[in-house]
């Protein structure tokens, strides 16, 4: 964190991060060296064949070839060793001397010593270029796993998530387990990925101790190890976030310079990953806090008007009736009387909606789906609100062979009954109300429509609003919640709901419910229910 | 206010359990002009207390108790108390209605309820005191254009024989056994199924929704076999 990264050293941490033992780079070097005395010998079977048809002078060219060829593929080793025994087998097959190995004449010498400095020309560039191509690759796969594990990261909406991505990608570069912690209040709390194997308590003391470092001290306290583990510091923007913990897999050599650096461009990452979520968090409580201040702020003005209204008129009825007992007749006292009740109807069923959209809004409430024959709900519905549709003509057109649907029927009743209400209310007396049932592959749709006036179609989205109130609905009492409870309703089931005209007039409320499968044939199927009717 | 356990409603003892001093006004006044004897109790201590030495033939129960969980009250009056109970529950207490009928309550009301509402109550639970009547399943049963002999078994509506499968006939009876009064589901699937089937309320519905089908003029407003969501069915009777 606190170095600035340069690109890793070109001996280390080849692609994928295997370790090379020290044995396999002996048994390599070795390879190296028979390769280079193979090469020799097989110029020497070539010089052989070239011998007759050229002079001496060329013969050398095939061993230029062969050490050049050495060279550049093996390194400088095995090309001393190929130049070696090059002037060796030359001047050994292909020198006329006497009786002794050693030429008469030193002219050979030259030859040695020309083709040693190609070899070991050849051999320094080569093996340069190749550091190069491995330090390009070692770049590119650097980059490439950022690149990955940003995209990861990017992805990750939930802190688990994020550790998952973290966990993957320090596993897959590095080959050993990762953690990632945040704080918690002063402390660090590891951020748990399901099905993984926990940090153990010596590790994340030791995290937090690194951690009060880094946070008292600063960005000047580097990563830390201890044994196998290393610690690294998350920070953004100088602000300490957390901490990402990292173990050695095995095999001891995981800790070089490019490994370190790679993780800490990862712990860069995550940081700033983790620093997204905490400030989204932020946001939305304090996001929340608005909203709930704002209905509040609703609730409050629209509870002065609704309530003290019917209280008003209440109060009124009641001290009418208390101080002219004597007075009044019996039509008076039974009016009086019936616009209390009217009243009370109407305060209560105020404050239960409003309870009901606060529950349904907290999001405490958990919609509990059990399997259900929608004409059942139906029926429930129906007979709540009987009283309300007296003198309408209601028609019910439900298919006798609908499936059961997985619903919380309290919810769903709740959602009919208000349709139904609002329908009864908003519309003239007298005018038919129709419900319909059906059902296609993916939901059930259920639709109450009215012969009413209708909602004008720049209101069509604002009447689930909560509080909101159409203009044909200005004073008819006890609007503004249902609506929006029912779309609560219908969004707590995965559903929606919305309204159209209806064609020939009237409006048509709708929402859909989207379909889970049936369970299993009922109990006691064997005497096929329906059937003998 | 009568004295003697005469002829219904007169005479018969309430113990009102309600913490609330309005409610228990309003329902002290209601009840003593409708011929009951009230007596009142604001906990549920006090209301065990009064109960076993005043002997009651009927509790009025309220479940938010100040001091014990109503459902608990209900499971001890149980263990000795023969007389019926019924439960008066806030509004989102589905659990704890059902709880306290599957503890042994005879049926519930609702906040806030209606005079009428809470007398056809009573009423139903005095006439159904099973415990003590036994009710044998014989003779004719006749509500709203139903009419099933029991001897039998022969149903009809508005004369016209219906033809129902045992299983069907047996949830009937059921309901019927316990006519006015709500029968929450884990008693239906207990008398109809079996303890085995306690938590399969799906397939109750199904027959529920079956037996509606076949016994209502319109199974979607129905008139005799009512659902009271999340709770169970109800028989409903003429005049209740």
């Amino acid at each position: 964190m606190s170095r600035t990264t340069q690109p890793p050293a070109a001996t280390s941490v080849p692609a994928g991060g295997t370790v090379r033992t020290a044995r396999g780079r002996r048994l390599r070097l070795l390879i190296a060296y028979a390769v280079a005395v193979l090469v020799v010998a097989l110029a020497t079977l070539l010089a052989f064949k070239l011998h007759p048809l050229v002079d001496p002078a060329n013969i050398i060219m095939v061993y230029l070839l062969a050490v050049v060829l050495v060279a550049a593929r093996l390194g400088h080793g095995p090309s001393i060793v190929a130049t070696v025994l090059s002037v060796g087998s030359f001047v050994y097959c292909f020198v006329p001397h006497e009786n002794s190995l050693v030429p008469s004449d030193l002219r050979y010498l030259a030859t040695f010593t020309i083709l040693l400095c190609v070899g070991l020309i050849v051999a320094t560039l080569t093996s340069r270029l190749r550091a190069q191509v491995v330090a390009t690759q070692q770049r590119e796969l650097r980059s490439q796993a950022l690149y990955q594990l940003s995209r990861g990261l990017a992805a990750a909406e939930t802190r688990s998530a994020l550790a998952t991505v973290v966990r993957q990608h320090v596993q897959a570069v590095i080959g050993g387990a990762s953690w990632l912690l945040e704080r918690r209040g002063d402390q660090l709390a590891v951020i748990e990925t399901p099905g993984d194997e926990p940090l153990s308590p010596t590790a994340l003391t030791e995290a937090n101790r690194v951690w009060r470092a880094c946070t008292t001290v600063g960005r000047g306290a580097a990563a830390r190890r201890s044994d196998d583990m290393i610690f690294l510091p998350m920070f953004v923007a100088n602000q300490p976030v957390g901490l990402l913990c990292c173990r050695d897999a095995g095999g001891g050599s995981w800790g070089s310079a490019a490994a370190l650096h790679l993780l800490e461009a990862f712990a860069n990452n995550a940081a700033i990953a983790l620093h997204r979520l905490i400030v989204g968090d932020e946001m939305r409580s304090s996001q929340q806090r608005i909203d709930q201040e704002q209905t509040r702020n609703v609730l409050l003005s629209s509870m002065s008007h609704d309530f003290r209204t019917p209280l008003a008129s209440i109060m009124g009825a009641i001290t009418t009736l208390i101080d002219n007992d004597d007075k009044l007749d019996r039509a008076s006292k039974t009016d009086l009387m019936m616009s209390i009740r009217e009243d009370v109807d109407y305060l209560e069923r105020q404050v239960r909606n409003m309870l009901d959209l606060m529950r349904l809004e907290s999001g405490i409430l958990q919609i509990r789906r059990e399997w259900h024959p929608p004409d059942e709900v139906i029926g429930g519905a129906m007979t709540r609100v009987e009283p309300l549709l007296v003198g309408r003509q209601v028609t019910t057109d439900i298919p006798p062979t609908l499936p059961l649907v997985a619903i919380d029927a309290i919810l769903v009743e709740q959602l009919l009954v208000n349709l139904l209400e609002n329908a009864a209310r908003y519309t003239p007396a007298g005018t038919p109300v129709d419900l319909t049932i059906a059902r296609d592959v993916r939901c059930v749709r259920i639709a109450v429509a009215d012969r009413g006036p209708g909602i004008p179609a720049t209101e069509r989205e604002r009447v689930f609003n909560k509080f909101y109130r159409g203009d044909g609905a200005r004073r008819t009492t006890g609007a503004g919640l249902g609506l929006a409870i029912c779309r609560a309703i219908a969004v707590l089931h995965g559903g929606r709901i919305w309204v159209e005209d209806r064609p020939g007039g009237g409006a048509v409320f709708q929402f859909e419910l989207p379909i889970v499968e049936p369970p299993q044939q009922p109990i006691g199927n064997q005497e096929r229910p329906g059937v003998a009717s | 206010m009568k004295d003697t356990k005469g002829g219904p409603p007169g005479g018969y003892q309430v113990l009102v359990v309600e913490d609330e001093p309005q409610v228990r006004r309003f329902l002290r006044v209601t009840l003593r002009v409708n011929g009951y004897r009230v007596a009142e109790a604001t906990s549920g201590v006090e209301a065990m207390a009064f109960a076993e030495s005043r002997r009651p033939d009927l509790i009025v129960l309220d479940l938010g108790l100040p001091d014990v969980d109503g459902v608990e009250v209900v499971a001890k009056l149980r263990a000795w108390f023969q007389g019926p109970i019924v439960v008066v529950s806030a509004r989102h207490q589905e659990n704890e209605k059902v709880r306290a009928l599957d503890a042994g309550a005879d049926d519930y009301l609702t906040k806030p309820f209606g005079t009428s509402e809470l007398l056809a109550r009573l009423r139903v639970a005095l006439r159904h005191d099973t415990r003590k009547a036994g009710d044998p399943e014989q003779g004719v049963f006749q509500a709203g254009g139903l009419r099933v002999d029991l001897d039998r078994h022969e149903v009809s509506v508005k004369g016209r024989a219906v033809k129902l499968t045992p299983l069907e006939y047996r949830l009937l009876t059921t309901l019927i056994r316990h006519a006015g009064k709500v029968v929450t589901s884990r008693q239906l699937l207990r008398e109809v199924w079996g303890e085995a089937h306690l938590e399969e309320a799906h397939y109750l519905r199904v027959y529920m929704s079956v037996l509606r089908r076949k016994l209502e003029d319109d199974p979607t407003r129905p008139r005799m076999l009512l659902t009271e969501q999340s709770v169970g069915y109800r028989l409903r009777v003429d005049r209740d």
